[in-house]
């Protein structure tokens, strides 16, 4: 993994079209800025890994798919 | 979730009992509405399942609330989902305008929003997933599960049905 030291205002860009601002540390959580083109969507982690585990575990049984 | 049952419907468990462990037999053109003119993009499928772009979703004449929301592709994946109509908090669901572009929508209004069902195993207790609706518009057949902000929606909403 990549890590770099930033400071209050900085931005990183990941490729041609993201941007990630540090927008603020002051006390508490950090606050990030991203920029990105409409089709990036951007997700906490946390929440997206629990969205999967959840469609996962909502999965029918084989015998209810239609028969196409 | 509401409880509402029209004259000719009969929403129970029972038929989610049936569903989950399979005795719901699902067969084409029997008690479905299946078009396959109605195939729904989701250009970065849904989470879990990210290669997975192409969905139908086929009302369940029989329990009109129901959805099967099927993958098209290999592996076949379906799950039960249920229309927002139903929901009665549907004032809490705010789809982002960045969500709605990606289906090509300008409007909530213009869009079609299902909560994915699943079924716990420890306690038989259905749950609705508010959080992350499926929002399709059904205009250009697009589609796509959002992910939504709003701290008072579960991922696991108890389905209370009657």
């Amino acid at each position: 993994m990549l890590v770099l030291t930033r400071k209050s205002g900085e931005k990183i860009r990941i490729g041609k079209d993201i941007v990630v601002s540090i927008v603020s540390k002051v006390h508490g959580p950090l606050k990030l800025g991203i920029e990105a083109p409409r089709e990036i969507t951007v997700y906490r982690e946390e929440i997206y890994q629990s969205i999967k585990n959840t469609n996962r575990h909502s999965i029918a049984k084989e015998s209810i798919y239609l028969k196409l | 979730m509401k409880t509402e049952t029209s004259p000719s419907t009969t929403l129970d468990d029972t038929f989610l009992y049936r569903f989950h462990s399979g005795e719901y037999q699902m067969l084409n053109g029997n008690g479905t509405d299946l078009n396959l003119k109605n195939i729904i993009n989701f250009k970065n499928g849904i989470p879990g399942f990210e290669n997975l772009s192409k969905f139908i979703i086929v009302p369940l004449k029989e329990y009109p609330p129901f959805y099967v929301f099927q993958s098209l592709e290999d592996p076949p994946i379906a799950m039960l989902v249920i229309s927002i109509k139903y929901f009665e908090s549907q004032d809490e669901i705010a789809v982002d305008k960045i969500d709605l572009v990606q289906i090509e929508a300008n409007h909530q209004n213009d869009t079609d929003i299902y909560f994915i069902i699943k079924m716990s195993n420890e306690n038989n207790q259905f749950t609705a997933n508010t959080k992350a609706p499926i929002v399709v518009n059904p205009e250009v057949l697009e589609g796509c599960q959002v992910i939504l902000e709003n701290q008072k929606l579960q991922i696991e909403h108890p389905l209370d049905l009657a």
